[in-house]
């Protein structure tokens, strides 16, 4: 910036003043440095030098413990997690030209292990799943199939739980803005899952959702006139992520609500009443004054949900230690048990990095959006 | 004919009343405007009578149809808040047709009612904006706007220039009586500001603590307040009072000891009140003159004079402790710090008793002399 062109305030402040201004008072620059200090310096050691460390770990064979010195491997964590491969099988056929099928009348393909195992092109790769299309069978292989169904189970787990953690944090933030004798009562109880730690609902909910023990199977059995028999909660691969998803929404929105009570105590009682007068029901009223009133408060508590949401590890650890059959097995889950559990550190920092561009992006898309939907 | 009659009309919170059973008629295409100090319950009333307040007792007819337990939007009212109370996120078009889409208004018949107003309101360039690209005063056209469209029996505003400043006050008071004019709907105005008041009514209704004071026209209240609280509320600057020991009481005049010891006789009908000895003389400053042609003369000390052009306040004490306002010419030579003598006539004041009743109200001047008048009413 040129000097003589530019009148910037505090050249202005200095001139004017008769002492120089240091001596009255250290420049605002050093000041912003000063207070912000101790929280950059815990920022930075708890965050960026890790975050670091784990950056430069993820391109080395590091383990925890290995008699081994470390060494540079470039990019293979990377291969390793995201390297993604398919193949085309066709059906093993006899002699005579007829397709072999098995006495359930499946038709057979050749043993995928043998297959992969001649071609080097195929090196490290396992079997992700497999569709057919015809008689022939189109296999996805991935040399770490289960970091593909964790990311797989991670968005599905977001997916379903931001709609309902946030649905479920408005409607009781609706319930508890009534002015009703008593409704800090309801307030607290409703807050109280949040203060409690996450291990101990975990467990509670564990038992909750037992098979032959737990309340719901009861209350299902008893209002259903045991027409619904005990389900499995957390032992069958298609309910247990959802059952973690409704605990983890119970659990967290609590938070949320507080959010969204803010954001309703801040709309003017006027626009209730001129709705009213031009004849909006309570319905029209929602629409028209509440949602466009929460809007800022909406986009805040839908970003910081899913970011949280992402990093789902505690429930899954506790419940059901990503299983059954890797159907609740997450990004944070895996990027744990690889780098701690199978110590394999460099492994685990390659899930970590991967994972924090992914929820960077995640979380700037989501702001585009929200703001293009400000200008529209 | 949208008449709106309170009836015996009550309003409470839990055990505290706040209105106290008003009693009230107004007339198809009336201007009335509720004026009272802060907390007297104008807000109340008028929210009681758009149906944003429940009537806790006696009824409300508009239209000559019993609506006390009607919804808001059922009455025909519309109401421009003080707060403007725009949707934020809607055009001003929107929020102009809102009611209307509410009501399931056809979407050509909105616009053709939304453009309509809009040209009342020179708000046309403005449609497409949202409120909070509008400067105050173009929010309040807006939130009046809104009102027009819906084409109600009666429109109520509550104190809705009080966030404006005093130029755009005065033109928008001005606009507002104009649209009285040329839509001749039954408007009721609520302002704590007697001036707004006294300039806008066909019909004043002032109110002191839930309950009506005086309901009357703009001069009828200037000219005759039935009590000491009409009278000091009504009239800029406030009106003059001193008590005075009665010397002497007949059926049909009291004498009196002023307070700087002039006795005077004045007329007055006090045969329903014998042997009073105290009552509280009333005198408007602008019927306190520079020269000495009244019939009492009162010494006064000079503690602040206002130049304002046209007219000049006088602030004084009078024989020591009673404060004084004065309005006289324009040019006034008179400076702080002066001892003079202002004189007034018996005739053009007024008297109550120690309960603050009018004893007797200020003869009315002729017409031709009228100008203080008028000057305090535009005040
Ligand atoms: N919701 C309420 N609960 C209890 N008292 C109220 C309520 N609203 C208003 N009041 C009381 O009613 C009186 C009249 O209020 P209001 O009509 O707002 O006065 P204003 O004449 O200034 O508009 C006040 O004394 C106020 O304290
Ligand atoms: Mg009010």
């Amino acid at each position: 910036m040129n000097a003589n062109t530019s009148v910037n305030s505090s050249d202005t402040l200095t001139v004017s003043s008769g002492r120089p201004a240091e001596t009255r008072r250290p420049p605002r620059k050093r000041y912003v440095f000063l207070m912000s200090a101790p929280a950059l310096l815990g920022l930075f050691m708890f965050m960026v030098l890790p975050f670091l460390m784990a950056l430069g770990m993820s391109f080395t064979d590091q383990r925890l413990l290995s008699p081994n010195a470390t060494e540079w491997v470039g990019l293979r964590n990377y291969d390793r997690l995201l390297n993604i491969s398919w193949l085309v099988q066709e059906p093993v056929s006899d002699a005579d030209n007829h397709l072999k099928r098995t006495a359930e009348g499946e038709l057979v393909y050749p043993r995928l292990r043998s297959v992969l195992r001649k071609n080097p092109e195929y090196k490290e790769f396992k079997e992700f799943t497999h569709w057919s299309f015809g008689d022939k069978r189109v296999v996805l292989l991935a040399k770490d199939p289960s970091f593909i169904q964790s990311i797989i189970n991670t968005l599905l787990f977001v997916i379903l739980v931001v709609p309902i953690q946030c649905g479920t944090a408005l409607g009781l933030a609706l319930l508890i803005n009534q002015k009703l004798r008593g409704i800090f009562l309801f307030r607290t109880v409703f807050f109280s899952p949040v203060v409690t730690s996450i291990v101990v609902v975990s467990i509670v909910w564990s038992f909750l959702y037992h098979k032959d023990l737990g309340l719901f199977n009861h209350y299902l059995n008893a209002m259903s006139f045991g027409l619904i028999g005990p389900v499995d909660w957390l032992g069958d691969p298609d309910w247990a992520m959802p059952s973690i998803v409704l605990m983890s929404a119970w659990q967290a929105a609590g938070v949320q609500m507080l959010i969204f009570l803010a954001g309703l105590q801040g709309i003017s009682g006027d626009l209730y009443e001129a709705a009213e007068l031009d004849g909006a029901g309570p319905w029209g009223k929602f629409v028209n004054v509440t949602l466009p009133g929460l809007k800022n408060t909406t986009i805040f508590v839908v970003i910081s949900t899913t970011i949280q949401a992402f990093g789902l590890f505690t429930q899954v650890d506790v419940m059901t230690r990503g299983g059954p059959q890797g159907s609740t097995s997450t990004v944070m889950y895996h990027a744990v048990t690889k780098g701690f559990r199978e110590q394999d550190i460099a492994y685990g920092s390659a899930i970590s990095v991967i994972f924090f561009l992914a929820i960077l992006a995640i979380a700037l898309l989501q702001k585009r959006f929200f703001d293009k939907r400000e200008d529209a | 004919m949208a008449d709106v009659k309170l009836t015996k009309v009550v309003k409470r919170y839990g055990d505290v009343e706040t209105i106290h059973g008003i009693d009230l008629d107004i007339k198809d295409g009336e201007f009335v405007v509720f004026v009272g100090p802060s907390g007297c319950g104008k807000s109340t009333l008028l929210r009681m009578v758009a149906g944003l307040e429940e009537i806790t007792e006696g009824e409300l007819h508009i239209d000559n149809e019993c609506v006390t337990s009607v919804a808001a939007s059922r009455r025909g009212v519309a109401m421009v808040f003080q707060s403007y109370a725009l949707y934020p996120h809607m055009t001003v078009r929107e929020n102009m047709g809102f009611g209307l889409k509410m009501a399931k208004t056809d979407k050509v018949e909105i616009k053709r009612r939304v453009d309509e107003s809009a040209k009342i309101l020179q708000l046309e360039p403005l449609l497409d904006r949202k409120p909070k690209a509008l400067s105050g005063g173009q929010r309040q056209r807006v939130a009046i706007g809104r009102t027009i469209v819906r084409n109600p029996k009666v429109f109520l505003f509550d104190e809705p220039l009080s966030n404006l400043d005093a130029e755009l006050r005065v033109q928008m008071r001005v606009e507002i009586a104009k649209l009285h004019s040329q839509l001749k709907n039954t408007m009721i105005y609520v302002t704590h500001d007697q001036v707004e008041a006294m300039t806008m009514a066909d019909k004043i209704v002032v109110l002191r603590g839930g309950n009506i004071e005086q309901v009357g026209s703009p001069i009828e209240l200037y000219l005759n307040p039935v009590n000491e609280f009409v009278a000091g509320f009504i009239g800029s600057p406030r009106m003059n009072f001193f008590d005075c020991d009665v010397i002497a009481q007949t059926d049909d005049s009291l004498t009196l000891k002023l307070p700087c010891g002039e006795v005077c006789q004045l007329a007055a009908d006090v045969s329903h009140s014998p042997g009073m000895t105290r009552v509280k003389l009333g005198i408007r400053p602008e019927h306190l003159k520079e020269d000495q042609s009244g019939e009492i003369r009162i010494g006064v000390d000079v503690d602040v004079v206002e130049h304002l052009g046209g007219s000049t306040y006088v602030y004084a004490r009078y024989s020591g402790e009673h404060e004084l306002i004065i309005q006289t010419g324009g040019l006034s030579p008179v400076r702080r710090g002066d001892h003079c003598d202002f004189s007034f006539n018996l005739d053009q004041c007024h008297l109550f008793d120690c309960n603050g009743l009018t004893l007797r109200a200020a003869k009315p001047v002729p017409l031709h002399t009228q100008a203080p008048v008028a000057q305090a009413l535009s005040g």
